[in-house]
């Protein structure tokens, strides 16, 4: 396992079997899948942040305009579903005080499987 | 003539942060020469296409695909026959850019704008346009497109120095003037018809290293342009002319 920090050892624990109920989960929606790859650098970024990089991706996807209301739903979303559920999955550091998340640390086939799994083929934004 | 207007259009209150690789052709620039603040983010490789944020006083406001600002910007203006893929772009880029002083704007970019409140009129087939150019001889390559617009039922009213006799065409009224006072700017007015929140303008003046203007999408604003104009051709009542082209 590498050495990214130590955010928690039950992160450890969940990712020394990473392919679990859990994991699969979390990789089962594009928005996550897209959420955790934009934090694989490591970096501790606003929750607001991100939603606007999830926004933009879907706008240049889609070549479409995204409005203020489609990141105001992402934001919902990563509030209330994504970014829990991903903290209980051991995946990120999410501090919902002060607004911020950060990958947790992972092993290489988990970080693997977040990098390949971003070419996937969108199904659901759930 | 229009030089009190562009001075009292606010400065942009706009910021526009471009989320692109480092190596990413981009927009700043583009940007920058509109006097538009402009922040940078790197993207991550194998993430998202380049693209705008847009924040509005301090709210966000959207985000543009920088395909599609580009899209937007070069010329010729392509337009799809089908609306859904760019006139939300269009739209967001007035609404987001309103009103904003631009200095250092380009002829292509000034075109694309024009082309947009054009296609409006057109789509509305209603109200009036009123066109300046420079001299009324440039008036001649935009025959063809004026014609058809004039088509739609838009009454079409169009200004510039009086230097060619323009074929007569229905739906058209001419307001040649000879004080020069028109040659500097460029003005497209649309007043949206039966729906003034459709109203849109673009004001420019030529300057030595481009246009410095801005546009708008509000109705008062059009309505003062509009009253300017009407100051080129005090003899013939604008009303008059609608009334006489139908």
């Amino acid at each position: 396992m590498k050495e990214n920090g130590s955010q928690t050892d039950e992160a450890r624990g969940a990712l020394s079997r990473p392919f679990d109920h859990q994991f699969y989960r979390a990789m089962a929606s594009r928005e996550r899948r897209r959420l955790l790859y934009a934090l694989l650098d490591g970096e501790e970024r606003a929750v607001e942040e991100v939603a606007t990089v999830l926004v933009g991706w879907d706008a240049t996807e889609s070549g479409t305009v995204a409005h203020p209301d489609d990141r105001n739903l992402v934001l919902l979303r990563l509030v209330h579903i994504h970014l829990p559920l991903l903290d209980d999955a051991g995946l990120v550091a999410y501090d919902d005080e002060r607004g911020t998340v950060r990958i947790a640390s992972l092993d290489e086939t988990a970080r693997k499987y977040i990098e390949q799994g971003i070419d996937a083929k969108p199904e659901s934004t759930r | 003539m229009f030089d009190s207007m562009l001075a009292s259009v606010q400065q942009s209150t706009h910021r526009f942060t471009v989320y692109a690789d480092d190596d990413a052709p981009s927009v700043d620039d583009w940007f920058a020469n509109h006097s538009v603040a402009v922040d940078r983010q790197p993207l991550f490789p194998g993430g998202p296409d380049p693209f705008v944020a847009v924040e509005r006083d301090g709210e966000f406001a959207g985000v543009l695909p920088v395909a599609v600002i580009e899209r937007l910007l070069e010329p010729p203006v392509v337009r799809p026959q089908t609306t859904d893929g760019l006139s939300p772009a269009y739209r967001a880029l007035f609404e987001v850019l309103d009103e904003t002083v631009y200095t250092s704007m380009a002829r292509r970019e000034l075109l694309a704008v024009s082309r947009e409140i054009e296609d409006r009129a057109g789509r509305l087939g209603t109200g009036s346009l009123h066109v300046s150019f420079q001299r009324l001889s440039v008036f001649r390559t935009q025959l063809p497109a004026y014609s058809k617009l004039a088509e739609t039922g838009v009454a079409i009213h169009v200004y510039g120095e009086d230097d060619w006799m323009p074929p007569a065409i229905p739906g058209v009224v001419y307001h040649p003037e000879s004080a020069g006072s028109m040659g500097e700017y460029w003005v497209v007015a649309f007043d949206g018809g039966d729906d003034p929140t459709q109203s849109c303008a673009l004001v420019a003046r030529e300057e030595a290293d481009g246009y410095r203007g801005f546009w708008t999408n509000h109705e008062e604003m059009v309505a003062r342009i509009r009253r300017r104009l009407e100051t080129v051709d005090p003899d013939q009542s604008l009303t008059e002319g609608d009334s006489t082209l139908r």
